[in-house]
C-alpha cells in the first residue's frame, strides 16, 4: 500500500508543480478591466465635448472597445429624456457617468444617489445648481469641469467695452429661470458701472418674448441699446440668438457671443471655453476617478476662456479693433 | 534493562535527505536572488535618475520659459518709457502669449502700479500682500527675479505663483517691475503626465516641503507639508542632487513603500520627486522570488517524498531482515527474505538466507538440544561410574592392569604393580618398558618375541614370563594383552593384565619333584606299602590344596 503511494506521489507533485507554474504565469497576465462609461449630452451645442473627452481618454490609455466602452446618449434640452437616460445608466451599473451641461449633471447626480456610481460633469454651472459643495472639495461622489459662467460673462462685457467703448447701453436678455443666472447678473451689475456702461436687462422665459422685445425696439424711434451681450442661458444661445443676431445685423450692433459658434454666425467675438477643453479636463478627472480616487475629493476643474474674434464682422460694423484685443484672441476669423 | 527510544532509520534518512536538499536549495536560490536584486537595484537607480532629471527639466523649463518671456519683455519692451497705450498693448500681447499668464502688472521703481491686465474680469485683480510686495521689491531692486510661494486661487482652486522680473535701463538702473501671476495648472498637467514606470508617481515640492504639484490635486489643495518623508527631508535639508548610488526604500507620498529619488530644479527652488512602488521596481526580482519560493516549496515536497521513498527503499530490506530475524527468533526456521536488489543489501539478504539455511542444518530445536544434553549428561555419568568401577576393580583385583605404547613403554599401571613387583605405578609409567622387568637371561629373547607380536598387532594370551621384583626375587607372571589401534588401524600400544603365578609355578615344580620321587620310590622300594600309603596321602593332600580330587584311595 505504502509502496504504491510512494510511487504515485512524485508524479502527483510534478503535476502540481506544472499546474502551479501555469497558474503563476497566468496570474501575471491580469485580465484588463473593461470600464463602462455612460455619456449624457444634454444639448447639441456641447455635444463635441464628448469627442474631446473620448480622445483624451484614449490618450490616457482608455482605448474604446479594448478597456472602455462608452454608452453615448444625447438629448437636446429634454429634461425627461435626461432622467430616462440617467436611470438607464444606473440600471446598467456603469462605472462612471459623464454628463454635461448643468441640467444633465444635476439629473445624473440625483439618479446616482444611493449608488456608488461616480459622476463627472462638464460645462456645468456650479453656482446656484447645488451640484457641488465647493470647487476644492466637491463632496459626494461627483466632480467635474465647471462652466466659468460669471467670470467669462463679465470679461466678455469688458472685451465688448474695449471693442466699442462708445456703446454705453448693453443689451442683456436672459432666461430668468436658468439656474445660477442671478449670480452672473450680480457680478455684471458690479462691473458695468466701473466701465461706465448700462446693462439693459431683459428677463424672459421664451424666445418669443425676446422677439417681441426686439420687435418693439425696432418699432420705436430709439432702439435703446448700443451693443449686445449674449447671456449664458440655454435659451439665449440657441433659439434666442437668432432673433438677437438678426436684430444686430439690421441695426449694425456688435454682438458678444456666448458659445464658440456664435462668432461664426454673426457675433463679433465669442469668449467661452472650448468644448474640447471641457472634454479634456473632464477626461483627466474621469481617469483619476477610475483609478480609485473618490470623485468628491477631486477639485472641480476650470477651463480657460477661448477668444474667437470674427474680424470680418468687425470690419462690416466699421469697428476700429484695438491691436491688444486681437493679440489676446486665440483665434481670428478673417 | 534500560529501554532506549526507537528511532526509525527511515525517518532519519528521509530527514537527512530533506535537510540536505533544503540547504542546497536555499543557498543556491538565495545567491541567485541576491544577485538579481543587486542588478535590478542598479537598473532602478539609473532609471529613476533619468526620470527625475527629465521631470525636473520639464518643470524647470515651464517656469524658466515664463520667466524668459517676462525678462525678454522687460528688456526689449522699453516698458517704463512707453506710453500707456503702448504698455497696455505689450501686456495684452503677453496675455495672448499663453493661458499660463493670468494677470500682468507693471510697477515703476517707486512701487506704484502703472498698469494691470488680466485674463479674468478686472473685478478679480491680484491682491499682493504688503509682505509679498516687500519681498518682491527687495529682490527685484537688486536685479534678481522673484518667484513667490505657490498659492491656490479661491475661485478656480488652481495653483498660482507670482513671478516678477526687474526692468532696468541700459545703465543697469532699476526702473520698475513686471509682475505676472502664473497659473501652475499647466505645470500640474505636465507633472501629472510624467510617467514613472506603470504605477509610479512624480510630484513637486517647494523648499519647505510643501506639495505643489501632484496627480491627486486635492492633496495639493490641502497644502500638505511632506517634509516628514525621508526623501523630501533630504531635499529640505539641502540634498539638491539626485543620489547616484542608492535606491532607498522609503515611505512614499501614498504611504506605501517606494523607491524614491529627487531632482532639484534650481530656479525655482523646488524639487521633483519620483517614486516607484517597490512592488513594481523590484517586480522581476519579486517574480523570481515568488517563483523561487514556489520552487523551493515544491522541491521540499518532492525531496520529502523522494527522501521518504529512497529511505524506504533502503530500509525496507533492512526492516524485512529485522522482521525475518524476529520470526526466526520465534522459531520459524522456514523464514526467507525475498532478494530484489543487487547491491550490498541484496548481498546481505542472500547471506542472511544462507545463514538461516545453515542454521537449519546444524541446529535442531531446543527440545532436541536439551534431550541431547540430557543424554550426554547421562552418558557422562555412566562413564564416570564405569571409570570409578574400573578404578575399584583395578585397585581391588589381584591382576595387574597396564597399558604400553608401541615401543613398550608403560603408559598406565594399576596400583597392584607394587604388590606384584615392588614398584609404585609412577615408578613404572613413562619410565620402564615392559622388557626392563624381565630377567636378564630371558630379556632379549622375550623382547624379540613380544615386539614381533606387536608388529603383527596380534593379541596374546597367558604368556608366562619371569620378572624381577624390585627386591631382586623372581616373580612369575602370566600376561594377556590386546593391541590398541587408532581409527586408521595403526598401532598405538597394548593394553593388558598380568597375574602372579609364582606360587602356582612353585607348587607345580614341587609336585613334579614329588611325583618324580614317588615314581623313583615305587620303582626302587616295593613293599614299603605304609610308606606308599603315606606318600599317597601326602599326594592327596597336595592335590586337595590345589582343589583337585584325591588321586589315591587309601585303604587301611
Amino acid at each position: 500500500m505504502n509502496k504504491k503511494i510512494s510511487f504515485k506521489l512524485p508524479i502527483l507533485l510534478a503535476t502540481l508543480l506544472v499546474v502551479v507554474c501555469t497558474l503563476l504565469s497566468g496570474c501575471g497576465k491580469k485580465t484588463q478591466k473593461m470600464y463602462h462609461v455612460g455619456i449624457l449630452s444634454g444639448i447639441d451645442a456641447f455635444a463635441s465635448t464628448a469627442d474631446a473627452f473620448k480622445a483624451k481618454m484614449t490618450e490616457l490609455g482608455y482605448v474604446e472597445g479594448k478597456n472602455i466602452v462608452y454608452d453615448f446618449q444625447k438629448v437636446n434640452v429634454d429634461p425627461a429624456g435626461e432622467q430616462r437616460i440617467a436611470k438607464k445608466f444606473v440600471a446598467d451599473k456603469v462605472d462612471l457617468i459623464f454628463a454635461f451641461p448643468t441640467s444633465p449633471a444635476v439629473t445624473a447626480k440625483a439618479a446616482t444617489q444611493g449608488t456608488d456610481i461616480p459622476v463627472v460633469f462638464a460645462n456645468a454651472g456650479i453656482e446656484g445648481s447645488n451640484l457641488v459643495e465647493s470647487v476644492r472639495q466637491p463632496g459626494g461622489n461627483i466632480t467635474g469641469v465647471r462652466f466659468p459662467s460669471w467670470e467669462l460673462t463679465v470679461k466678455r462685457l469688458e472685451f465688448l467695452h474695449e471693442l466699442v467703448p462708445q456703446a454705453k447701453r448693453i443689451y442683456a436678455t436672459y432666461d430668468k429661470t436658468y439656474p445660477g443666472i442671478s449670480f452672473t447678473l450680480d457680478e455684471l451689475r458690479k462691473a458695468a458701472p466701473l466701465m461706465n456702461v448700462i446693462l439693459v436687462e431683459v428677463p424672459v422665459t421664451t424666445a418669443e418674448e425676446i422677439k417681441d422685445d426686439l420687435k418693439a425696439r425696432s418699432e420705436s424711434k430709439d432702439i435703446g441699446i448700443d451693443a449686445i451681450l449674449v447671456m449664458p442661458t440655454l435659451l439665449t444661445v440657441s433659439s434666442g440668438f437668432e432673433a438677437v443676431n438678426n436684430f444686430a445685423v439690421e441695426h449694425k450692433l456688435a454682438v458678444a457671443g456666448s458659445t464658440n459658434d456664435n462668432a461664426d454666425i454673426g457675433a463679433v467675438f465669442s469668449y467661452i471655453p472650448q468644448n474640447a477643453d471641457f472634454g479634456k479636463l473632464a477626461a483627466s478627472l474621469a481617469d483619476k476617478v477610475l483609478k480609485g480616487i473618490p470623485a468628491g475629493t477631486i477639485p472641480v476643474g476650470t477651463p480657460e476662456g477661448y477668444l474667437r474674434f470674427n474680424y470680418k464682422v468687425a470690419q462690416e460694423l466699421g469697428l476700429n479693433v484695438p491691436e491688444g484685443l486681437l493679440s489676446r484672441a486665440d483665434e481670428i476669423i478673417r | 534493562m534500560k529501554r532506549t527510544k526507537f528511532r526509525s532509520l527511515t525517518v532519519t534518512l528521509a530527514v537527512a535527505f530533506l535537510a540536505l536538499s533544503a540547504v542546497v536549495l536555499l543557498i543556491a536560490n538565495s545567491l541567485q536572488i541576491y544577485f538579481n536584486f543587486q542588478i535590478q537595484r542598479r537598473i532602478i537607480i539609473g532609471q529613476q535618475q533619468l526620470i527625475a532629471q527629465k521631470a525636473a527639466n520639464t518643470v524647470s523649463s515651464f517656469v524658466q520659459g515664463k520667466l524668459d518671456v517676462l525678462k525678454t519683455t522687460a528688456t526689449l519692451g522699453n516698458l517704463i518709457a512707453s506710453s500707456g497705450q503702448e504698455q497696455k498693448l505689450i501686456l495684452e500681447k503677453l496675455l495672448g502669449f499663453g493661458p499660463a499668464f493670468r494677470q500682468l502688472v507693471l510697477f515703476d521703481a517707486q512701487e506704484q502700479e502703472l498698469l494691470k491686465d488680466s485674463r479674468l474680469s478686472n473685478l478679480l485683480s491680484i491682491q499682493l500682500t504688503e509682505q509679498k510686495k516687500r519681498e518682491l521689491f527687495s529682490q527685484t531692486s537688486r536685479g534678481k527675479t522673484y518667484i513667490s510661494s505657490v498659492y491656490i486661487d479661491e475661485i478656480t482652486s488652481e495653483p498660482m505663483v507670482v513671478m516678477a522680473v526687474p526692468i532696468m535701463n541700459v545703465f543697469g538702473d532699476f526702473k520698475g517691475v513686471l509682475l505676472a501671476e502664473v497659473n501652475l495648472k499647466f505645470m500640474w498637467d505636465l507633472v501629472g503626465g510624467i510617467k514613472v514606470g506603470k504605477t509610479g508617481v512624480a510630484y513637486v515640492v517647494d523648499k519647505r516641503g510643501d506639495l505643489i504639484a501632484f496627480g491627486d490635486i486635492s492633496r495639493v489643495l490641502r497644502g500638505e507639508n511632506l517634509s516628514h518623508l525621508k526623501e523630501i527631508n533630504k531635499f529640505v535639508k539641502g540634498g539638491m542632487l539626485p543620489h547616484k548610488d542608492s535606491a532607498d526604500i522609503v515611505k512614499g507620498i501614498q504611504g506605501t513603500w517606494v523607491v524614491a529619488n529627487h531632482a532639484h530644479l534650481g530656479i525655482p527652488d523646488w524639487a521633483v520627486m519620483v517614486e516607484l512602488p517597490v512592488r513594481e521596481a523590484y517586480k522581476p526580482v519579486l517574480a523570481s522570488l515568488e517563483l523561487t519560493i514556489w520552487t523551493i516549496l515544491l522541491s521540499f515536497a518532492l525531496a520529502l517524498v523522494a527522501g521518504a521513498y529512497l529511505a524506504r527503499r533502503i530500509t525496507k530490506p533492512i526492516i524485512d531482515l529485522r522482521n525475518a530475524a524476529g520470526k526466526i527468533g520465534e522459531g520459524r526456521m522456514d523464514t526467507r527474505i525475498e532478494v530484489k536488489s543487487q547491491d550490498e543489501i541484496g548481498q546481505l539478504a542472500v547471506s542472511f538466507n544462507q545463514m538461516v539455511k545453515d542454521l537449519n542444518k546444524t541446529t535442531t530445536s531446543i527440545d532436541n538440544l536439551n534431550r541431547e544434553i540430557a543424554g550426554r549428561k547421562k552418558i557422562e555419568g555412566n562413564l564416570r561410574d564405569s571409570e570409578r568401577r574400573f578404578q575399584e576393580v583395578v585397585s581391588n583385583a589381584s591382576e595387574w592392569v597396564w597399558e604400553v605404547d608401541a615401543q613398550g613403554l608403560y603408559t598406565y599401571s594399576s596400583p597392584i604393580v607394587e604388590d606384584l613387583l615392588g614398584y609404585k605405578p609412577q615408578e613404572v609409567v613413562g619410565k620402564k618398558h615392559f622388557y626392563d622387568l624381565f630377567t636378564d637371561k630371558d630379556r632379549d629373547e622375550l623382547k624379540k618375541m613380544a615386539l614381533e607380536a606387536f608388529a603383527a598387532k596380534q593379541p596374546f594370551k597367558e604368556f608366562i614370563n619371569a620378572n624381577i621384583h624390585k627386591n631382586g626375587q623372581m616373580v612369575w607372571l602370566m600376561t594377556s594383552g590386546v593391541p590398541i589401534l587408532d581409527t586408521n588401524g595403526n598401532l598405538i600400544g597394548y593394553r593388558g593384565s598380568d597375574i602372579d603365578i609364582t606360587r602356582q609355578k612353585e607348587a607345580e615344580d614341587e609336585l613334579a619333584v614329588k611325583i618324580k620321587e614317588l615314581e623313583e620310590f615305587n620303582r626302587l622300594a616295593v613293599g614299603r606299602e605304609q610308606r606308599m600309603i603315606e606318600l599317597k596321602e601326602e599326594i592327596n593332600i597336595l592335590l586337595a590344596e590345589r582343589g583337585m580330587e584325591a588321586k589315591y584311595e587309601i585303604v587301611r
